[in-house]
C-alpha cells in the first residue's frame, strides 16, 4: 500500500513538472519602465559621448553666431513604436541661460530607436567674449521614460564627474590658454599669446588645443604654421600681439 | 583484503600502448633553399626528398597565404595528391602575396602525419630587374632589363597610358617596406619628373597616387629634385631645394608629405642636395645615439640632420674639426652614396674645380662621439665633370665607379687614387652608372651597370664587380633605348 501511494504520488510530482517545462517563458529584464540616460555609441574607431563638453567660439569666424553640440541619451529596455519624450532639465547651479546662451531642442527617443543625440543650439553672445557660462544638464522622469543610472558606471569612458543623469557644457568666446600648452606647446611655438594661436589656428585650421595629435598631424601644424608666419613676415613685417611683441615661434 | 590489494597493485596493467617506436618522417629539399618565387600561370614543380620504402604513405600538397597579418582560417588549396608536385599557379594566388606551401606525409598504419613547408612568392614579369628611366622626347618612361638579359620596354606608358611624366628626373624606390597607413605596406616607387611624379605599386606597376595624392596638402609651386625614402621612416621630397618630410612609425593614421621644413638659423634660405644619408641596421645597445637622416644644403654648405619636423645642427662633439665640421663644410657637394662600411657614407665634394672626398658615419662608435671619418683632396680626373647620376658608390668595396665622356674611372678611397678601367667606343658617352651588391647564396659581387649615349640611342652595359672592385670584361652591348636618364634595381623583396 505504502509502495503504490509513492509510485502514484512520483507520477503526479513528473507531470507537474512536465507542465510547468512547457510554460512559455516570461521576460524578465525588459519588463522594467524604460529609463533613459547619457550614455555612449561607438561610431568606427571613435566612442561618442562623454560626461561633458567644452565649446568655444574663439576660433570661428565673426560670422558664426550659433553652432550645434550633442548629448547622447540611450535607453534601457525596448524600443518602441513611438517617440518618447526626455525630461531634460537644468541644475540651478549652472550660470547659464537657457532661451539666451542654448536651446535644447528634441528631446525625443524616436520610434524604434535605442539612442539618439540630442542637439543642443548654442549661441555666440557678446557676454561670452571674457567670460564662460556652464550648463549642468539632468534628466528628470518624464510620463514615457523614468530617469536612468544616477552614478558614473563600472567602467566609465569619457565620465569621471558626473553621473550619467547629467551632462555639462560650456561655452565661452574667450580665447584661453590651453592647458597643455606649456607641456605640449610651448618647445615648439614659444610663449603663449592670443595673437600667437589664433593666427596658427587660422593658417592650420586646427583648434582642438586641449589634445595631443599625432605625429604627422603635429608635424603638419608646425610647419605650416612655420611656413605661414615667415609668409606673413616678408610680406608685413612682424606679426605683433596683444601684448605688443612680436609674434615668434623660438 | 589487503593482501589481495598488493597483489593487484602488481598485476602487469593492461593498458592499450604499444610501446612502439614513434614514427619519424625525414623530409627534406636539397634543391630549393630560401623563398621560391614564381609567376601566375607558372608551373611549380618540387621533389622533396623522402624515403617511402619503408612503409605505406599518402601525401597531401596545399598552399594557403602566409602573413603574420592573416589569420590560420586563410583559404587553402590542395595543389596534389601525390609525392611530386606539378601545378600551375592558378588563380587561386594573388600577385605579390607570400604563400606557404605544405607538402603532408601521412602514415597509412598509424595515421600520423609529418610536415614539410615551402615559402612561396607570386610574381609577375615585372617583379625583379634594372628599371631604366628614358627621356622620350619630354616625357618620362622605363624600361627593364630583365635578370635573364631580356628587355621589357615601354612599360611605364604600357600600363598607365594616360598619366605622362613631363621633364622626367629620377626613379626611386625605398629600400625596404613602409608602413603609412594610406596604401598597402611595401616598398615604395615613383617616378619623378620636375613638375609630377607619380608613387607606383611596385608589383603591378600602376598608379597608386599623383603628386598632390602624396601630400595632406599639394604645394602651389614645383620644382621637383628628389623624391624617395631615407631608410623606411622618412618620406623625403626636395621641393624647390626645400625639405617635405614624411614621417612614420608605429603609431595610426595617414601620413603623407608635409609642408616645408625650417632649417636653424636660415629658416627656409636652404638648398638640400638630392642625396640621403640614412642609419641602417645597428645594435641600438652599442650605439644609443644615432643620426637617422643626414641631408646637405648646398647653399650653406653644412649638414643637417632630422626626424622629420624640423632641420637641425648636429650636435657639436658629431665633428672632429681637424676633419671637418658637419655643420660648417665650406664645400659644394657633388654626390652623396653608401660607403663599404656599415652606416658609413661618401660624398664628392667641391671647391671649385677642386674635388674633395669626405667620409663620415650615421653611428657614434665605442664612446666616441665623432661621426666625422674622412676627408682628403682627390685624385679623380673629370670626377667634377661629369653628372652625378654618373658616379655610383661601392657598397662592397672602397670604391666609387664614375664615367666620363667614354671613359670609366675607379676611384680609390685608401689610395687616393683613380684608373682607368674601360674604354667605349668614341662617341659613346658615359650618361649613367649604378652599383648593386649581390648575394647569390653566399656568393658575394657586385654588378655595375653603364648607360651610354651616342646621340641616337642609350646602350647598356653589365660589368661584374668581384669584392675588391675588380671589373669583368662587359656585357654585350644592350641597345634600343632612349637617352636613360635613371637606373634603379628593383627586386621583389
Amino acid at each position: 500500500m505504502k509502495i503504490r501511494y509513492m509510485k502514484e504520488w512520483t507520477c503526479t510530482l513528473f507531470a507537474a513538472l512536465l507542465f510547468v517545462g512547457c510554460k512559455e517563458d516570461e521576460q524578465l529584464l525588459f519588463d522594467e519602465a524604460a529609463s533613459v540616460y547619457f550614455g555612449m555609441r561607438i561610431e568606427g574607431s571613435s566612442i561618442i559621448g562623454s560626461d561633458s563638453l567644452n565649446y568655444s567660439f574663439a576660433f570661428s569666424p565673426e560670422e558664426i553666431t550659433r553652432d550645434t553640440i550633442y548629448a547622447h541619451c540611450r535607453i534601457t529596455g525596448l524600443a518602441v513604436d513611438r517617440d518618447r519624450q526626455i525630461n531634460i532639465v537644468m541644475e540651478e547651479k549652472s550660470d547659464a541661460k537657457k532661451g539666451y546662451h542654448f536651446e535644447i531642442l528634441e528631446s525625443v527617443i524616436p520610434a524604434g530607436k535605442y539612442d539618439n543625440p540630442i542637439p543642443i543650439v548654442v549661441h555666440r553672445r557678446p557676454g561670452l567674449q571674457d567670460s564662460l557660462v556652464t550648463a549642468l544638464l539632468r534628466i528628470e522622469d518624464s510620463d514615457d521614460l523614468l530617469a536612468g543610472y544616477d552614478d558614473i558606471g563600472s567602467q566609465p569612458v569619457y565620465r569621471d564627474k558626473y553621473t550619467r543623469r547629467e551632462f555639462k557644457f560650456t561655452i565661452t568666446d574667450q580665447l584661453l590658454k590651453p592647458a597643455n600648452w606649456d607641456s605640449s606647446w610651448l618647445p615648439t611655438f614659444g610663449e603663449y599669446s592670443q595673437v600667437k594661436i589664433r593666427f596658427i589656428s587660422s593658417v592650420t585650421g586646427y583648434t582642438n588645443w586641449g589634445s595631443n595629435p599625432l605625429p604627422q598631424d603635429r608635424n603638419f601644424i608646425v610647419q605650416t604654421a612655420y611656413q605661414e608666419l615667415y609668409n606673413y613676415e616678408q610680406e608685413n613685417g612682424d606679426l605683433i600681439d596683444e601684448n605688443g611683441n612680436p609674434v615668434k615661434f623660438y | 583484503m589487503l593482501l589481495l590489494f598488493v597483489i593487484s597493485a602488481c598485476t602487469k596493467d593492461k593498458n592499450t600502448f604499444s610501446y612502439s617506436e614513434p614514427v619519424e618522417f625525414e623530409i627534406s629539399d636539397a634543391d630549393v633553399s630560401g623563398d621560391i618565387e614564381i609567376g601566375l600561370g607558372e608551373r611549380l614543380t618540387l621533389s622533396p626528398d623522402f624515403d617511402d620504402s619503408k612503409g605505406d604513405y599518402s601525401y597531401l600538397w596545399f598552399a594557403a597565404r602566409h602573413n603574420p597579418a592573416v589569420g590560420y582560417r586563410e583559404p587553402r588549396d590542395t595543389l596534389g595528391r601525390e609525392k611530386e608536385l606539378d601545378t600551375e599557379i592558378s588563380d587561386f594566388f594573388i600577385l605579390g602575396e607570400p604563400y606557404r606551401v605544405t607538402f603532408k606525409v601521412t602514415d597509412n598504419r598509424s595515421g600520423i602525419s609529418g610536415f614539410y613547408f615551402y615559402n612561396l612568392l607570386i610574381t609577375n614579369l615585372y617583379s625583379e630587374g634594372w628599371m631604366v628611366l628614358e627621356d622620350k622626347q619630354g616625357t618620362g618612361d622605363f624600361s627593364m632589363l630583365l635578370p635573364d638579359g631580356s628587355v621589357e620596354r615601354d612599360i611605364y606608358s604600357l600600363i598607365n597610358p594616360s598619366y605622362a611624366i613631363s621633364e622626367p628626373l629620377m626613379l626611386s624606390l625605398s629600400s625596404g617596406s613602409v608602413a603609412d597607413d594610406v596604401s598597402p605596406t611595401g616598398r615604395k616607387l615613383y617616378v619623378v619628373g620636375k613638375n609630377d611624379a607619380v608613387e607606383l605599386d611596385p608589383l603591378t606597376l600602376q598608379i597608386r597616387f599623383n603628386l598632390d595624392g602624396l601630400y595632406f596638402a599639394p604645394p602651389a609651386k614645383r620644382n621637383l629634385s628628389f623624391i624617395g625614402w631615407s631608410g623606411t621612416n622618412l618620406g623625403v621630397i626636395l621641393n624647390e631645394g626645400l625639405l617635405q618630410a614624411n614621417m612614420t612609425g608605429g603609431f595610426p593614421g595617414a601620413k603623407k608629405f608635409g609642408p616645408n621644413v625650417q632649417a636653424p638659423g636660415v629658416e627656409y634660405n636652404y638648398q638640400i642636395a638630392p642625396f640621403t644619408a640614412n642609419v641602417g641596421e645597428y645594435d641600438w645597445r652599442q650605439h644609443p645615439v644615432v643620426y637617422s637622416h643626414i641631408l646637405y644644403d648646398q647653399q650653406n654648405q653644412r649638414f643637417y640632420m632630422t626626424s622629420g619636423e624640423s632641420l637641425d645642427a648636429l650636435p657639436t662633439n658629431a665633428s672632429n674639426p681637424s676633419i671637418f665640421d658637419m655643420n660648417d663644410v665650406g664645400l659644394g657637394m657633388k654626390y652623396m652614396g653608401t660607403a663599404n662600411v656599415d652606416n658609413t657614407h661618401n660624398a664628392v665634394m667641391y671647391d671649385g674645380a677642386q674635388p674633395y672626398f669626405l667620409q663620415f658615419s650615421s653611428l657614434p662608435t665605442g664612446g666616441n662621439s665623432e661621426i666625422t671619418r674622412m676627408k682628403q683632396r682627390m685624385n679623380a680626373p673629370y670626377i667634377l665633370d661629369t653628372e652625378a647620376t654618373n658616379i655610383a658608390s661601392s657598397f662592397q668595396s672602397a670604391h666609387i665607379f664614375y664615367g666620363y665622356e667614354n671613359r670609366l674611372y675607379r676611384y680609390s678611397v685608401n689610395a687616393n687614387s683613380t684608373n682607368q678601367l674601360h674604354t667605349f667606343p668614341i662617341g659613346e658617352e658615359i650618361i649613367n652608372t649604378k652599383f648593386r651588391a649581390i648575394d647569390d647564396n653566399g656568393r658575394e659581387y657586385g654588378e655595375l651597370l653603364v648607360a651610354t649615349w651616342n646621340g641616337q640611342e642609350s646602350q647598356l652595359y653589365l660589368f661584374n664587380v668581384s669584392l675588391a672592385g675588380v671589373l669583368s670584361e662587359p656585357s654585350e652591348a644592350i641597345g634600343g633605348f632612349d637617352k636613360v636618364l635613371d637606373m634603379v634595381y628593383k627586386n621583389v623583396n
